[in-house]
């Protein structure tokens, strides 16, 4: 079944308030953030909007975790909240340049207690979209198949089998990159979710890494019918290696030709102040899509 | 010159001196990687395929292709010879360059030749021809199964399967991209 706008933006109501009664039924509150900043977070292969006004460059923000992440320090323990985001020259069927991510931080957790969040989240989202769809979930011909627990993959194992190669032996991030796209994705279930988890040191600017193995960060992604869906983490809280990371993004960015990024400040004054925490940001665009079986993501956009 | 983002199916971009056209094009970004521009590429002179990715920051020059209106006049043992009816210059392609397209060239026949750096490197035909059948034997009496066909030869040499009706001296509409027979237009 194909289904029209309507449809569509019925759908994406439904599901937008099943995900805000499941966070306020589990104790979250909501916060509503800016999505413009002078300082964004410097990221090597984000490219963001830029404007300016009375001589400032302000930029669009590529997530809430700027604002969102201090917050922690403030004693709130678990927040979430929904807001647009903007990446630039990102195109294609599962990307736009702007988009809608759901993020959630739960403090005194690491990567793994957001398991339970996701297979949650992903059950009551398509409970939630009964009314218009029925009982069945399909996606490209497939039934969706959300029994828990959902599949953990390591990200070494997972390498190892269909890359033939271990990233943890060898730092190529493009080579890692180019086979996490074309070689990983393509073999993870179609049908169902998976856990990929536990990525090289090098691959994520702001998780914590493992207190026993140095090399891996407490990363993990969120797969549905092998499409990225959800990014999560624990979060790095160490603000001088939080800096020598964003120094690091900043080399990354120069040697692609994007401009340095000043650092932000303000941001990293906050860590020392926030507890132990995990955070995590789904693509609601994407879970729509999939949810809905449409072919990308500008079919759920509410635009006619 | 091209940026990555510009990529796109149907894009003509040179690659190692050589015109390179986009048959395919996929857009990945795995999270936290850089984006990765994955394109089959067909070479526009030698019709070979292959696949390359591309990342932001990658630069390509644009293919200086142009098309021109132009009359097929012969073949003999230089080529297939194309003149330009409003400057009278005349061009030679090689049989390699003209391709499938021999099998549907008429004299006199105008066709859009692609020129490289001004140098002629392939032809673009109408969708449609209208061809002369010059040998076909008649249907076998009886065989009267619904899509039944017969091999039936045209004016330029090109043997097609063809409906048991079609006779000898019949013009037939055929499709110049695949190569198939569509219908009979006059017996």
């Amino acid at each position: 079944m194909h289904l029209g706008k309507r449809e569509i933006i019925i759908s994406r109501h439904l599901l937008l308030k099943a995900i805000r009664e499941w966070f306020f039924s589990n104790g979250f509150i909501e916060v509503q953030v800016p999505v413009l900043s002078k300082t964004p977070i410097p990221e090597a292969t984000i490219d963001l909007f830029s404007l300016s006004n009375k001589g400032q460059t302000f930029y669009l923000l590529s997530s809430p975790e700027l604002y969102l992440k201090p917050l922690l320090s403030l004693n709130l323990k678990k927040i979430f909240s929904i807001t647009p985001a903007f990446r630039k020259e990102e195109r294609g069927p599962y990307h736009l340049e702007q988009f809608f991510i759901l993020e959630w931080y739960r403090a005194k957790s690491t990567y793994k207690d957001l398991f339970f969040d996701c297979e949650e989240l992903l059950d009551i989202s398509s409970s939630a979209l009964s009314p218009v769809l029925g009982d069945k979930r399909i996606f490209k011909g497939k039934e969706i198949d959300l029994s828990r627990p959902f599949q953990c993959l390591e990200v070494k194992d997972a390498f190892e089998k269909y890359a033939g190669w271990d990233p943890f032996k060898k730092k190529d991030e493009l080579h890692f990159y180019e086979d996490l796209a074309f070689k990983i994705e393509p073999n993870l279930p179609e049908d169902r979710p998976v856990f990929l988890m536990d990525y090289p040191d090098w691959a994520s600017s702001l998780s914590k890494l493992k207190n026993e193995n140095r090399n891996v960060c407490e990363r993990f992604e969120l797969y549905l019918c092998g499409i990225e869906l959800a990014n999560g983490f624990s979060e790095l809280m160490d603000p001088i290696e939080q800096r020598q990371r964003f120094l690091i993004e900043n080399i990354k960015r120069e040697k692609q030709g994007l401009k340095p990024l000043p650092i932000p400040e303000n941001f990293l004054s906050k860590l020392k102040d926030c507890p132990e925490a995990s955070g995590i940001a789904l693509g609601i665009d994407r879970l729509l899509m999939i949810l809905t079986n449409s072919k990308n993501i500008e079919e759920v956009q509410a635009v006619i | 010159m091209y940026e990555s983002s510009d990529l796109r199916k149907g894009l003509k971009i040179i690659i190692d001196g050589q015109p390179y056209i986009i048959t395919e094009f996929q857009f990945s970004k795995p999270g936290k990687g850089q984006a990765l521009y994955r394109c089959k590429l067909k070479n526009m002179i030698t019709g070979y395929t292959m696949d390359r990715t591309y990342r932001s920051g990658d630069k390509f020059e644009p293919a200086n292709l142009e098309e021109r209106r132009m009359q097929y006049l012969y073949n003999d043992a230089e080529g297939y010879h194309f003149m330009d009816t409003h400057t009278y210059d005349q061009v030679t392609l090689s049989e390699d360059n003209v391709g499938n397209a021999k099998n549907f060239l008429q004299d006199n026949m105008e066709v859009d030749v692609l020129f490289f750096n001004e140098t002629p490197i392939s032809i673009n035909l109408p969708n449609f021809v209208h061809l002369k059948v010059v040998k076909s034997d008649p249907g076998v009496k009886g065989d009267t199964a619904t899509g039944a066909t017969k091999p039936a030869t045209l004016e330029t040499g090109y043997t097609l399967q063809v409906p048991l009706f079609i006779e000898e001296g019949d013009i037939l509409k055929i499709d110049t991209r695949t190569g198939e027979y569509v219908e009979r237009v006059k017996v």
